[in-house]
C-alpha cells in the first residue's frame, strides 16, 4: 500500500518538474507564482492582493485568474498547501512528524491557542506593508519564490557559468524559515492564512466522520484523526464545520483512521 | 468523558488576552518593518527593464517575479536582478546584453500576467541608450574596429573622422545589439580589460558629456 504522503510528495515533484521543463523549453508557463498561459493562469492570490494594494489599481487583467483560483478552492479547498506547495514538500521530505506532535502537546497543556491566529497577523502585516512601501513585500521572502530562485540559481551556475550569492542565501533563508522558525505553515505562512479564509467557500471533498463506525463516537479514547491532522482539526467536535476551512485535503486522517470511519463527502 | 469536557472548555475561539493581542500586533509590525527595510536599505542600482516596462515604482509594485518573461526571451537577454545588485529588486527581470540583445519580439510583454510590462509600439521602445566606453573601445584605444557601426539596426552609430564610433542618442533605442556583439572584451582580454567598448545604460544615467 503506497502511503498518502508519498503520493503528495510525487504530486509536488511533478508540478516542479513541469515548471522546470516549461522553463527549459521557453514555454512561458511561469512558476507557481503565476502558472499558466496568457490570461488563463493561476496567479497567487496573495500576490494579487499585495499588487492591488501596492499599485493602488484593481488589475482587471488578473480577475479571470482570481476566479479560477476561487473555483479551485470551492472544489478542492486548501489542497495547494498539501499537494503543490514546495515548502510543504520540503517539510514532508526532510522532517518527520515528531516535532509538530510535541508542539501540539505543549499547546494542549497551555490551553490557549492564540498562536493559531498568528499567521493572520502576518497576512495583515504583509498587506499593510505592501500598501505602505509599494511592492509585494511577502514575495521577497516567500519560501515558494526562494525555492524556485534557488533552482534557477543552480541552473545559472551550470548553464551560464555564473555563480551568485543566491546559491547560498536563498537555500539558507529557506531552511531558516522552514526548519528554524519551525511551525512556518501553521503559524507564519500568510498564503496559508489567506487560503484558509477563502477555504470557507470549499464545498467538496470535505472529510466527515461516520459516527456509526467511529470509535470515539462510541465512547472509546481514540483521537487518531485529530493527532494526524497537521491543521489540528477535530472532526468529531461540533464546531469542526468551521475549522474545516483549514483542511488542506492531505488525507492523513482518512489514511490513519483505524476503522476507516472518515469519508470525503462530495 | 473528561476528554470531551476538556475539549469544550478549550474551545475553538480562545479568549484574546491583551498579551496575545500584543503578540499578534507585534508580529504584524515585524512584517511591516521587513517591507520597509527591504525598500529603503535595499535600493542600489538602476536597471534596464524589458520593453514596455512601467516606470520603476509602478513596475516594482506589479512584478511578482514569476519568471515568465525571463523564460520566454529568445535571446536570453532577460535575466534576474541578483541580490548583490539590489535587495528590493531581487529576482525581478533586467536586460543584460552580454548573453543576448533585445530583438523587440515582445514575447515578454505577451506572457506578463500582471501588466508590469505593457504592450508598446516598436517605434516607442526606449530601453536605454548606448554609450561608448572610450577606455575599453578597440577603435578608441587602438584603431580599426567598426563592428557596432556595421551592425546597429537603427543606424544610431556614426563614425567620426578617425573612424571611431559615436552614438546618436536620438536614434538609439537601447536594443543592446552593439553591446552584445562588441568584441572588445575578447580582443583586449590579455590587457586585463574586461569591459565592453559600448554599453547600454538606463535613460537618465548617462555619463556627463565631455565637450
Amino acid at each position: 500500500m503506497i502511503k498518502i504522503k508519498t503520493v503528495r510528495v510525487i504530486t509536488a515533484l511533478i508540478v516542479i518538474l513541469v515548471t522546470l521543463l516549461g522553463a527549459a523549453c521557453k514555454a512561458g508557463y511561469g512558476t507557481i507564482c503565476s502558472f499558466g498561459a496568457g490570461r488563463i493562469s493561476f496567479t497567487c492570490p496573495l500576490g494579487f492582493l499585495q499588487m492591488v494594494l501596492a499599485s493602488r489599481k484593481l488589475l482587471p487583467q488578473l480577475w479571470l485568474s482570481v476566479v479560477l483560483v476561487l473555483l479551485s478552492i470551492v472544489i478542492l479547498g486548501r489542497f495547494f498547501c498539501a499537494w503543490i506547495c514546495p515548502a510543504a514538500l520540503l517539510r514532508d521530505v526532510f522532517r518527520g512528524k515528531g516535532a509538530s506532535k510535541s508542539r501540539k502537546e505543549k499547546r494542549e497543556q497551555k490551553g490557549t491557542t492564540w498562536a493559531s491566529y498568528s499567521r493572520y497577523a502576518v497576512l495583515g502585516g504583509a498587506l499593510l506593508s505592501s500598501f505602505l512601501f509599494g511592492f509585494p513585500v511577502f514575495c521577497a521572502v516567500c519560501p515558494i519564490g526562494l525555492f524556485f530562485g534557488s533552482l534557477f540559481a543552480v541552473n545559472r551556475l551550470f548553464f551560464a557559468q555564473q555563480p551568485s550569492l543566491e546559491l547560498l542565501l536563498f537555500p539558507a533563508l529557506l531552511a531558516l524559515e522552514l526548519f528554524v522558525l519551525k511551525s512556518w505553515c501553521r503559524s507564519i505562512c500568510p498564503l496559508g492564512a489567506l487560503l484558509s479564509i477563502i477555504g470557507s467557500l470549499n464545498r467538496f471533498f470535505r472529510p466527515t466522520i461516520r459516527k456509526d463506525k467511529c470509535l470515539a463516537a462510541q465512547g472509546a479514547h481514540c483521537r487518531v484523526c485529530e493527532k494526524a491532522c497537521p491543521e489540528e482539526i477535530d472532526l468529531l467536535n461540533d464546531s469542526a464545520d468551521s475549522s474545516l476551512s483549514d483542511c488542506t485535503k492531505c488525507l492523513e486522517c482518512y489514511e490513519k483512521c483505524p476503522v476507516k470511519a472518515i469519508k470525503l463527502t462530495l | 468523558m473528561g476528554d470531551q469536557e476538556n475539549r469544550i472548555e478549550r474551545g475553538f475561539n480562545p479568549p484574546l488576552t491583551r498579551r496575545a493581542l500584543l503578540g499578534l500586533v507585534g508580529q504584524a509590525l515585524i512584517v511591516v518593518g521587513l517591507g520597509g527595510s527591504i525598500r529603503f536599505l535595499g535600493q542600489k542600482d538602476r536597471f534596464l527593464r524589458p520593453p514596455g516596462a512601467l516606470t520603476e515604482g509602478e513596475f516594482l509594485s506589479l512584478c511578482i517575479k514569476c519568471q515568465k518573461c525571463q523564460e520566454v526571451c529568445p535571446t536570453g537577454a532577460i535575466t534576474p536582478v541578483l541580490l548583490t545588485e539590489g535587495v528590493a529588486d531581487v529576482s525581478t527581470p533586467k536586460l543584460s546584453f552580454r548573453p543576448g540583445y533585445c530583438n523587440l519580439c515582445m514575447r515578454c510583454i505577451e506572457v506578463c500576467p500582471t501588466g508590469a510590462l505593457q504592450p508598446i509600439e516598436e517605434e516607442a521602445v526606449r530601453l536605454g541608450v548606448a554609450e561608448v566606453d572610450k577606455e575599453s573601445c578597440v577603435a578608441w584605444v587602438w584603431v580599426g574596429c567598426t563592428k557596432c557601426y556595421e551592425e546597429c539596426p537603427f543606424d544610431a552609430i556614426a563614425l567620426d573622422s578617425n573612424q571611431r564610433p559615436i552614438v546618436d542618442a536620438s536614434k538609439c533605442n537601447g536594443c543592446g545589439l552593439c553591446e552584445y556583439i562588441c568584441p572588445s572584451s575578447s580582443l583586449r582580454s590579455y590587457t586585463s580589460a574586461s569591459g565592453k567598448g559600448i554599453v547600454v545604460v538606463p535613460i537618465g544615467a548617462e555619463r556627463p558629456r565631455e565637450s
